[in-house]
């Protein structure tokens, strides 16, 4: 599965391009285009997570520093000098720089601080990084956090597009958020009294730009403030009735109107799929990953 | 397309890839799924982002696939081989493509300390403003000789790998930022250069040469190394040549890591060297000679098999599938 950096978002329209083409631009992302050809969006950790986490990782090293630091006073009690120095060495270079490796190896790029926040670092084209990766990124980290009291780091995280510290820039990693829940606001009923005209309408002309914009804006109505409700369910209308035959009757709420030619869509578009699949079910076997969807069973 | 539509029917299949992400272990038939599902998924995230791209899906279905990813694509064996194949390959080929580097960081080291050395025997106020006397007679007479056994030698020999190593792999990490490399090299050769003129003042040159020579060149050399790809690793953001800079000092990071771990090994070497040959009874051409021999083996490593691995077009760096992909670019 080979991957390349995306330099734009997909659907940035070039000049001469369709004015109401879908432009998705994540806030904030970085887009990874994988070897299915899919843009895949792998948003950046933002610095304050960054130092959050490393925070947390400089805490950990320290209490490793001073427990190992206790059962090594005990054990190299009666040794000479060189045994101490020795082990104070192999102590902080183990602390600072060898658990860091070590757990962003096993865990293909989790610290404890990541771990909490949950981060990770990945390759520059979205993959697991390796130990090789790992090890570089802890042993530049020990001059950029340790040595140099984290001032490098925090200036080059901070001037990085992706985040980078020198670490990161030294490897050929950044660090992203991989975890986003599903918040799917619940869809717009159908209002009964519309139903009719909905079901006899012709509202597949819709471009996809309105229709998202009409669903978001049912999805938060309650929480616009009436002053902007009424003029923005109003301009999304004048924005959806040519595309919409025969009007809707003049009696009804604007509000109405846009949840029903949604609603209508989502029911038509459901049966669509359904059909879709059913017809594919009669042709090949049942879909051996999908047998129990209700759906298309 | 609508998206509570197409949300509805493959929610199910989104359900069951996380489920399977999160299982510790995955028998066979659930990794054919979780590739299965990952084609699938890929599809409509494509869907999703070209019809009707609602952030929160759009978001999920990234996370979801870029996790998938890691599990599927992130299992490494380390097998012996992948160590011989270091030892054999990856090393001795980054040190033969930097070899102008820590080349010319030995040679003009070397002509430092010989300066420094000169300068100290011309102006012994170098070491009487910190010493006295007595004490320059001390550190001439015995300590500079009792330094070598004053621990027992396997004790010394581990104490000195480990400083030495630690001190190689924090030169090769201060390349990031350039300046400090110097610092250490410079420090590091005047440190040798003022203890040789100390010596060479109070006539005991021979002395100096015989303890430092047995250890010393391999030592020093691996600290050349580490300097030399320090620096190699400051250039490669200065002038990345036909990549950006970021991709080369990627690249060259991780080749110098990989460095920084292979001179842990010449360390060792030259550890034992010091350890257990400097300050042993065997004559002092015995020792030097080891010394030699020490040094024309590691030039032979770098040389010849270096040489042949970089012939074979070894960069270093990780194993491609590991390196990521990038766009090309124009040079």
């Amino acid at each position: 599965m080979t991957t390349t950096p995306a330099r734009h978002g997909p659907g940035v329209s070039g000049p001469g391009g369709d004015p109401m083409h879908i432009g998705y631009r994540g806030y904030a992302a970085s887009d990874v285009v994988t070897g299915e050809a899919v843009a895949v969006e792998l948003p950046v950790a933002g610095v304050p997570s960054r130092i959050l986490s490393g925070l947390l990782d400089v805490l950990l090293a320290g209490v490793v520093v001073l427990v190992g630091g206790f059962v090594m006073g005990l054990l190299t009690g009666e040794s000479s000098e060189a045994v101490v120095g020795t082990a104070t060495i192999l102590l902080v270079v183990g602390a600072t720089v060898g658990v860091p490796a070590v757990c962003e190896t096993v865990t293909r790029g989790r610290t404890l601080g990541k771990l909490a926040l949950g981060l990770r670092a990945v390759r520059d084209d979205g993959g697991p990084i390796t130990a090789r990766h790992a090890v570089t990124r802890a042993l530049v980290g020990w001059v950029e956090i340790y040595l140099l009291v984290g001032a490098p780091a925090l200036v080059a995280a901070l001037v990085s597009s992706r985040g980078k510290r020198f670490g990161d820039m030294a490897a050929g990693t950044y660090v992203a958020t991989l975890r986003a829940p599903l918040r799917l606001e619940p869809p717009p009923p159908m209002p009964p009294a519309l139903a009719a005209w909905a079901g006899a309408a012709d509202v597949a002309g819709m471009p996809s730009s309105l229709s998202v914009a009409v669903r978001q804006f049912l999805a938060r109505a309650a929480t616009v403030s009436p002053a902007s409700r009424a003029p923005l369910a109003g301009d999304l209308l004048t924005a959806v009735l040519p595309h919409v035959a025969p009007p809707p009757p003049a009696w009804a709420h604007p509000e109405d109107v846009l949840a029903a030619v949604v609603a209508e869509r989502r029911r038509r578009d459901l049966d669509r799929l359904v059909r879709e699949d059913r017809r594919r079910g009669g042709v090949l076997p049942p879909d051996p990953l999908d047998p129990l969807n209700p759906f298309t069973r | 397309m609508d998206l509570d539509a197409y949300v509805a029917v493959h929610r199910g299949q989104w359900e069951r890839l996380e489920h399977l992400l999160a299982a510790r272990r995955l028998t066979g038939a659930e990794v054919d799924e979780v590739l299965d599902l990952y084609a699938r998924v890929s599809t409509h995230l494509s869907v999703v982002r070209s019809a009707s791209p609602d952030p929160s899906v759009v978001s999920y279905l990234s996370g979801l696939l870029a996790r998938a990813r890691l599990v599927t694509a992130g299992r490494r064996t380390s097998t012996w081989r992948d160590a011989s194949r270091f030892l054999t390959r990856t090393f001795p080929a980054a040190l033969y493509r930097m070899r102008w580097w820590w080349g010319t960081v030995a040679v003009v080291n070397v002509v430092l300390a010989v300066l420094v050395a000169a300068w100290t025997v011309r102006h012994p106020e170098v070491y009487t403003s910190a010493l006295t006397p007595e004490e320059v007679d001390a550190y001439v007479g015995t300590d500079f000789e009792n330094y070598y056994s004053e621990f027992a030698s396997h004790e010394f020999a581990t104490r000195v790998w480990v400083n030495n190593a630690w001190v190689s792999a924090q030169a090769i990490a201060m390349g990031v930022l350039g300046l400090p490399v110097l610092w250490v090299l410079a420090t590091n050769t005047v440190n040798v250069g003022v203890a040789g003129g100390l010596m060479a003042a109070n006539d005991r040159t021979g002395l100096f040469l015989g303890l430092i020579l047995p250890h010393g060149l391999l030592e020093l050399t691996a600290v050349f190394v580490a300097g030399g790809v320090g620096l190699r690793l400051f250039w490669s953001w200065v002038e990345p040549g036909p990549r950006t800079r970021l991709q080369s000092l990627a690249a060259e990071g991780r080749t110098a890591v990989g460095v920084a771990v292979g001179l842990v090994l010449v360390l060792l070497v030259s550890g034992a060297i010091e350890g257990f040959v400097t300050p042993s009874d065997l004559p002092t051409g015995v020792r030097i000679a080891i010394g030699v021999v020490a040094e024309a083996l590691f030039l032979a490593y770098v040389f010849v098999v270096g040489r042949a691995a970089a012939g074979s077009g070894v960069t270093g760096d990780v194993a491609d599938v590991d390196a990521g992909d990038t766009l090309p670019v124009a040079a």
